[in-house]
C-alpha cells in the first residue's frame, strides 16, 4: 500500500513538472533573441550561405527581379528555383513559422506576399 | 610658385574626383535609351494575328489570358482589366464584311508611348522587343494608360481576390499593367497563353515568333500575306501584325 | 379476524413488487448466466472487504436481480462501492458469479440514467463502436472539407504573429477541431450531469440513513479514497488490478492534462515564443509519451489478466472490450501518428492524425454510456458513502 502511495504521488508531481516548466521558463524569457525559424528541409542547400543570405537577400531577390523581368536572363531561376519567391517554399514550407518571424519581430513589413503566392 | 602648383593639383583632383563621382551617374543614364532604341540583331519577339482564322464568337485566347495572368474580371465596364479583348470591328467598306471580331492586346511597339510616358521608368522596352511593367516599381499615376493610342493599358482599381495561377503573381491596387506577351513563359521557351489556346482550338490565329530571324513562322506569314497594323500613322511601330484586317 | 386484516404497521411496511423482467432478461444475457444458482448464503458478502456490514452485498442485489426489482437495483449504492474484485465469485459455493451480476447491473445502471436511453442501448451492442468510427470519420472529413470550402482553413493560418501556427490547420483545421471537440464535452458533460443528478436524488430518495449536515468532509474523504484507490487494496484474489487501473487513470489524466494545454495554446500568455510542434524533449511531450506508454502498459495487462485468469478476472463481455479497445486504439494511434511526424513522412501523417481524432471522437461519444461512466456513479456513490457512514463495518 505504501509503494502505490509513493507512485502516486511520484505520478502527480511529475504531472506538475510541465507547468512548472511552462511557468519558470516564461518568467525566465530573453527580451530580445532571434526566434525560432523552422528549419528547412534536410539535405538540402540554400541557393546562397546562410550569412549571406540573411543580410542580402532583398538585394539578391531584386537584382533577380530585374534579370529575370527587365532583362528576359532566366539563367539563374531554372529547375527548382524557376517560381522566383515561391521557390523557397520547396525547403522552407511556411513563410509564417520562417519569413513571418524575422519581419514581425523587427516590424519590418513583408509586401512580397500580397502578389506573389507561396 | 608653391601655390600655382597647389592650385594646378586641386584643380586636377576635383576633376578626378567629380568625374570619378559623376561616373555612376552617366552609366545610370543608360536605361532611358532603352525606350527606344533602334532593332538589335537578337531575338524580337512579334505577334500574326490572322483574322480569316479568328472566329467571332470564340474567346479562348481571353480566357486562357485570364487563367495564367490571374486577371480577374467582375462584369465591372470601368475597371476591368482585359490584356487581351476582342472588339467588334464594324467596316464602313461594302466589299469587306460588315462586322469582324478582332482581339486586342499591346503592340509591343517599337517607339512606346507608354514607356516614355513613363516618370519613373516601371514601364520599359526589353532587349527583345518586349514592353513589360514592373508591378515593383509602378506607382499607379497612370500616365501610360493616357499615352497609349491602343487602349491596352489597363489599371488595378482594386486588390485581385484570387490567384487561380499560383505560379504568377497577382498584381495589387494601384499598379497599371497591360500584356506581356507572357514573357515569362517565352523566357522558358514556352508559348504565350492566347497563342496556345488558339492553337488548342484549332483556330491557329495567333503566332508568335522571332521577327529578325527570316526563317520563323512569323516571317514567313508577313512575308507571304498582305499585313496591316494598327493606326500605323501614329509611328509608334507597333510589333503586332493583323492578316484581313 | 386474525389473518385476513392486517395490522397497521404490517401495511406501513408493505410494497407492491413490480418485477422488470426484461432487466432480469438483460442481466442474463450478458454475465449473469448464473443468477438463478444462487442460493442466498451470502458467502460473497461475508468475503467482500467493500461491502456494509449491516447491507449484505452483493446478496441482496443477487436476490433483487433474480426478482428483477430495477427500482431498488437503481437506487443502490452498494452497487458502485463495488471495485469488481472478484473475491465474492471465486468464493461462491454455486458458481453463481456474484460479480459478473453485479458487472451486469452496473451496465444497466449507467444505461438507465443515460439520455438518450435507447443510443445507452445500442452503443452497448457489438459492432456499434465500429458505425461510430464510421460516422466520426465521415463528420470529421465532411467538416474538414467545409472548412476548406468556405475558405476557414485559409483564413486561419494567414492569422500569423510570433506565437503558434500548426501547418496541419489546412487539413484539419484548428477551429474545426476545437469547436467539434468543445461541443463533444459539452455533450457529455450534459448527460453525464443530468445521470448523475437523478442517481444523486434517488440514493437520497431511498433513504439508508441520513446523511450528515457536513459535506465537505465526506467530498474530502471520497477524493482520498479514490486518489489512493485504497478499495482496490482491499481484494484479495486480483490486487495487481490497483497497479493496473491507477497506470490507465493517471495516464489519462497527464494525456488529459497535455491535451488541455495544446488546445488553449493559441489563447495561452504563458506561451510566448514557444512554438509548436514540440521537440522530443519538451516536459510536456516527456510527460505525454510517458502518460501514453503508462495508459498502454495498464490497458495490456488488463487484458491480459482477462485472458489469462478468466476466473478471477470475471466474464469479459463487448462494453468491456469495448472500452479497453477504444482507450488502447487512442494510444496506439497517438504514438504511431508521432512517430509518423518525427519521420515528417508528409501526407501519411495527416491520416495518422485522422485516426487518431476519430479514436478519440468514438470514446468521447460513447463515454456517458460505457463502463467510463463509473467516474461519475462510483464518486457519487463514495460521497454517499462517507456520508451515510456506510461500508466501513
Amino acid at each position: 500500500m505504501n509503494r502505490h502511495r509513493g507512485m502516486i504521488v511520484a505520478a502527480l508531481a511529475f504531472m506538475a513538472m510541465p507547468m512548472l516548466y511552462a511557468v519558470l521558463t516564461f518568467a525566465a524569457r530573453p527580451v530580445s533573441e532571434q526566434p525560432w525559424l523552422e528549419p528547412p528541409l534536410a539535405n538540402t542547400t540554400c541557393v546562397l550561405p546562410r550569412e549571406r543570405m540573411r543580410y542580402d537577400h532583398m538585394r539578391y531577390l531584386k537584382s533577380l527581379r530585374d534579370q529575370v523581368m527587365r532583362e528576359g536572363r532566366r539563367e539563374q531561376v531554372t529547375g527548382e528555383h524557376a517560381q522566383g519567391i515561391g521557390s523557397c517554399k520547396g525547403c522552407h514550407a511556411h513563410r509564417e513559422l520562417f519569413c513571418d518571424r524575422c519581419h514581425e519581430r523587427s516590424s519590418v513589413r513583408l509586401d512580397c506576399f500580397g502578389c506573389h503566392a507561396y | 610658385m608653391h601655390r600655382r602648383r597647389f592650385l594646378k593639383a586641386s584643380a586636377v583632383l576635383s576633376a578626378g574626383a567629380a568625374g570619378a563621382y559623376a561616373l555612376p551617374l552617366l552609366t545610370s543614364f543608360k536605361s532611358s535609351a532603352e525606350t527606344t532604341r533602334a532593332p538589335s540583331t537578337k531575338l524580337r519577339w512579334g505577334m500574326v494575328i490572322d483574322l480569316t482564322r479568328c472566329p467571332d464568337n470564340c474567346t479562348a485566347c481571353v480566357d486562357a489570358c485570364k487563367k495564367e495572368n490571374n486577371v480577374n474580371t467582375s462584369g465591372d465596364k470601368l475597371r476591368d482589366i482585359h490584356r487581351i479583348r476582342k472588339v467588334t470591328l464594324e467596316s464602313t467598306l461594302s466589299a469587306a464584311p460588315a462586322r469582324k471580331s478582332v482581339p486586342l492586346l499591346c503592340n509591343h511597339c517599337d517607339n512606346p508611348p507608354c514607356a516614355v510616358a513613363c516618370p519613373i521608368k516601371a514601364t520599359t522596352k526589353r532587349e527583345d522587343g518586349i514592353v513589360i511593367v514592373d508591378p515593383h516599381r509602378c506607382m499607379g499615376c497612370r500616365y501610360c494608360m493616357i499615352a497609349c493610342p491602343y487602349n491596352a493599358r489597363h489599371f488595378n482599381f482594386r486588390e485581385n481576390p484570387e490567384q487561380p495561377n499560383p505560379a504568377y503573381p497577382k498584381r495589387q491596387h494601384g499598379v497599371a499593367e497591360s500584356c506581356n506577351l507572357c514573357a515569362h513563359l517565352l523566357d522558358q521557351g514556352k508559348r504565350p497563353a492566347c497563342v496556345d489556346a488558339c492553337a488548342n482550338v484549332n483556330a491557329q490565329a495567333l503566332t508568335v515568333g522571332d521577327l529578325n530571324d527570316p526563317n520563323s513562322e512569323i516571317s514567313t506569314l508577313i512575308r507571304n500575306h498582305p499585313v496591316k497594323r494598327l493606326r500605323e500613322d501614329l509611328g509608334t511601330e507597333p510589333k503586332v501584325f493583323y492578316i484581313g484586317l | 379476524m386474525g389473518a385476513s386484516e392486517p395490522s397497521a404497521e404490517a401495511t406501513r411496511n408493505r410494497e407492491r413488487i413490480a418485477p422488470d423482467r426484461a432487466l432480469l432478461d438483460r442481466v442474463l444475457a450478458s454475465g449473469g448466466e448464473d443468477l438463478r444458482k444462487c442460493m442466498q448464503c451470502a458467502t460473497c458478502s461475508a468475503v467482500c472487504e467493500l461491502a456494509d456490514g449491516r447491507q449484505p452485498s452483493p446478496r441482496k442485489e443477487m436476490l433483487w436481480a433474480q426478482w428483477g426489482l430495477s427500482n431498488r437495483l437503481m437506487a443502490d449504492p452498494d452497487l458502485w462501492l463495488c471495485h469488481q474484485c472478484n473475491d465474492c465469485t471465486s468464493r461462491c459455493p454455486r458458481g453463481a458469479r456474484p460479480g459478473d451480476v453485479m458487472a451486469a447491473l452496473r451496465r444497466e445502471c449507467v444505461i438507465h440514467y443515460a439520455t438518450p436511453r435507447a443510443f445507452g442501448r445500442w452503443a452497448n451492442r457489438p459492432a456499434s463502436l465500429v458505425w461510430m468510427a464510421l460516422v466520426a470519420a465521415l463528420l470529421m472529413a465532411t467538416g474538414a472539407g467545409l472548412w476548406q470550402a468556405f475558405g476557414l482553413a485559409a483564413a486561419e493560418l494567414s492569422h500569423t504573429g510570433q506565437r503558434i501556427v500548426f501547418p496541419f490547420w489546412i487539413r484539419l483545421p484548428h477551429g474545426l477541431l476545437s469547436a467539434g471537440f468543445a461541443l463533444l464535452l459539452v455533450f457529455d458533460v450534459t448527460v453525464l450531469a443530468r445521470g448523475a443528478r437523478r442517481f444523486w436524488r434517488i440514493l437520497n430518495a431511498a433513504g439508508h440513513k441520513p446523511p450528515t449536515p457536513q459535506p465537505v468532509p465526506s467530498l474530502r474523504a471520497a477524493f482520498r479514497r479514490i486518489l489512493w484507490h485504497d478499495d482496490f487494496g482491499r481484494c484479495t484474489q486480483t490486487h495487481a488490478r490497483r497497479t493496473h487501473h491507477l497506470l490507465v487513470i493517471y495516464g489519462m489524466l497527464a494525456l488529459w492534462l497535455t491535451s488541455l494545454w495544446s488546445v488553449t495554446a493559441r489563447w495561452n500568455p504563458l506561451l510566448d515564443g514557444l512554438v509548436y510542434p514540440l521537440g522530443f524533449w519538451n516536459p510536456w511531450k516527456l510527460m505525454a509519451n510517458l502518460a501514453g506508454i503508462a495508459v498502454t502498459v495498464g490497458i495490456a495487462l488488463m487484458l491480459a489478466e482477462r485472458w489469462k485468469r478468466p476466473e478471477t478476472a470475471g466474464a469479459t463481455t463487448y462494453s468491456d472490450v469495448a472500452l479497453l479497445g477504444s482507450i488502447l486504439s487512442i494510444a496506439l494511434t497517438g504514438f504511431a501518428t508521432e512517430l509518423l511526424h518525427f519521420l515528417r513522412m508528409e501526407p501519411l501523417r495527416y491520416a495518422g492524425y485522422f485516426v487518431h481524432l476519430v479514436a478519440v471522437v468514438v470514446l468521447l461519444w460513447m463515454l456517458p454510456y460505457s463502463k467510463l461512466a463509473h467516474i461519475v456513479y462510483r464518486t457519487l456513490a463514495l460521497i454517499y458513502a462517507e456520508r451515510t457512514g456506510r461500508g466501513r463495518q
